[in-house]
């Protein structure tokens, strides 16, 4: 039953350079700890393998089920220095990336992505499906990817360009941007970091932004189909949108500080764009203006 | 209240305890009203993940059998309060709902539970940090206590492997900490002000689960290292 679910293990060092026939998987999982780790796809079925990792330690390459796993052996070494990977794989592959201290590029898939690193960068261009991302320390740019964007970022930024689909994104202490989106469900949220918004409303969607002590701006296409609600507190409301009130009305709420809402509807109101901020501004703007 | 939907009719409207007319007259206010339609959103999923719970994170506490039953449905009790629910009841308060969220992500979520509850026999230099219980507390001081005690056992995973994460990955974590900590104070000194805020109790419970998250990422990341 074991050699069914391990079919090959294969312990190579210093420097790895191989390639293993894909043979049936769909699906990478690399779990190292730092290191620096590029992805990039081709036609062939078969995955590639270049590891720098200049000391005695190896990397351990294993199929099982659907999935080919790499991983550095910590039992050999010291297990804790960096270890860069230039990965090649089928396109159709899922990526599944772990690490602690990581610079992950990926470029070309059009299987579901998941990254997750403590530190460091992460920028992946493509993906399908479910894209997961998530770094405390770093940079995280996602474009072009089409499904499901699921992205955390706790520092240093999220950038989320040119994607389709379901979208949910947060970051803290960063700014959060959203550009050329064309999406029906978008859910975004920031502490401390300016939100940005760019993109299409379609009918029936849903749309929810919001911050504590952040800015949002949403650039919004003109002649939309949807309803807005906004909402500050201790905060302040600019809109200019064809159709929306000068300005927002302050509401009774919360003892000794000022609430403002302010709403309006564009065509037939059958989308929902709600604003909340927490002592920051909004500001909704048409396209163009 | 306002200008919105009082909370007794947003509870009874998800229990679906209106009358036809009420129950016309609070979805019309909630068609132009933002805060009231994420108010009853978040009760309604509230609900819905609490009748998710597994058995073992029912709490026994007295209090809990009328929240939950309020929260959860008779799913979760095993009863069946059709007449009970006719009856008057005491009003669910905001913080109630703030712990209970928090219980639930805390539990729904499982990450931090598993966190702390170390899957290898190594030692765990959280181990006798407890599970957290769904319990619905007496106060709301009782509430937040609930809450450290479980971001405290994650702290203290973070305070013991400082040295072994990048300096810079420690100071972003606590640049970050510090500004959720501040929109802590801040939801949560407007909630005491106006404890019936449906958006409040929102984001109070989200900066509180932040806080959780990013503490989460952190103890993952010493315990990897060590």
């Amino acid at each position: 039953m074991l050699a069914n679910l391990v079919l090959s293990a294969v312990a190579l060092l210093p420097q790895t350079d191989t390639i293993v026939s894909a043979d049936g998987a769909n699906r990478l999982d690399l779990e190292i700890l730092r290191g620096e780790v590029v992805v990039r796809t081709w036609d062939r079925d078969a995955v590639q393998v270049r590891a720098d990792h200049p000391d005695s330690r190896a990397i351990e390459i294993d199929r099982s089920n659907r999935a080919i796993s790499v991983e550095v052996d910590a039992r050999r070494g010291m297990g804790l220095g960096a270890v860069d990977f230039e990965l090649t794989v089928p396109r159709r592959f899922d990526l599944d990336i772990e690490g602690m201290a990581l610079t992950v590029d990926i470029e070309g898939t059009e299987g579901e992505v998941e990254v997750t690193t403590i530190h460091g960068p992460i920028h992946v261009r493509g993906g399908r499906g479910t894209v997961v991302l998530e770094s405390v320390n770093g940079e995280i740019v996602v474009e072009g990817a089409h499904g499901s964007v699921e992205v955390n970022g706790m520092a240093g930024g999220v950038t989320i360009r040119d994607c389709s689909g379901d979208i949910v994104a947060e970051s803290v202490g960063g700014p959060l941007t959203l550009e050329g989106i064309t999406s029906a469900d978008v859910e975004a949220g920031t502490v401390g970091g300016t939100l940005r918004y760019e993109g299409s409303i379609e009918r029936g969607g849903r749309y929810t932004f919001g911050t504590h002590g952040g800015e949002i701006i949403l650039v919004l296409p003109p002649g939309m189909d949807a309803r807005v609600d906004a909402m500050t507190l201790a905060g302040r409301i600019d809109v200019d949108y064809p159709g929306a009130p000068d300005e927002a009305v302050p509401v009774e709420g919360i003892p000794g500080m000022r609430e403002m809402e302010l709403s309006f509807t564009s065509g037939q109101g059958s989308a929902r764009i709600e604003v909340e901020t927490f002592g920051g501004r909004i500001s909704i703007r048409s396209q163009g203006d | 209240m306002n200008g919105h939907l009082e909370e007794g009719i947003l509870n009874d409207l998800v229990d679906g305890l209106l009358s036809e007319a009420e129950e016309e007259r609070a979805r019309a206010h909630m068609a132009e009203c933002v805060t009231c339609r994420r108010e009853i959103e978040g009760l309604q999923k509230l609900r819905s993940e609490l009748a998710r719970m597994p058995d073992d994170a029912q709490p026994a506490r007295d209090l809990w059998p009328q929240v939950a039953w309020r929260m959860g449905g008779e799913a979760d009790t095993g009863r069946k309060p059709a007449a009970a629910l006719r009856k008057p009841r005491t009003q669910v308060r905001a913080w109630q709902l703030v712990a209970a969220s928090v219980a639930v992500a805390l539990f729904s979520g499982g990450s931090v539970w598993l966190l702390m509850t170390d899957r290898s026999s190594r030692p765990d230099p959280v181990a006798e940090v407890q599970r957290p219980t769904l319990a619905i507390p007496a106060s709301l001081e009782e509430a937040f206590g609930e809450y450290e005690k479980t971001v405290s056992g994650l702290e203290t995973i973070l305070e013991e492997g400082k040295d072994v994460l990048d300096p810079g990955t420690i100071q972003v974590l606590e640049e970050n900490l510090a500004l959720i900590d501040n929109a802590i104070d801040e939801s949560r000194e407007a909630l005491n002000r106006d404890p019936g805020s449906g958006v409040l109790r929102r984001l109070l419970t989200e900066n509180l689960l932040r806080k959780a998250a990013l503490l989460r990422h952190a103890a993952v990341a010493v315990r990897a290292q060590t």
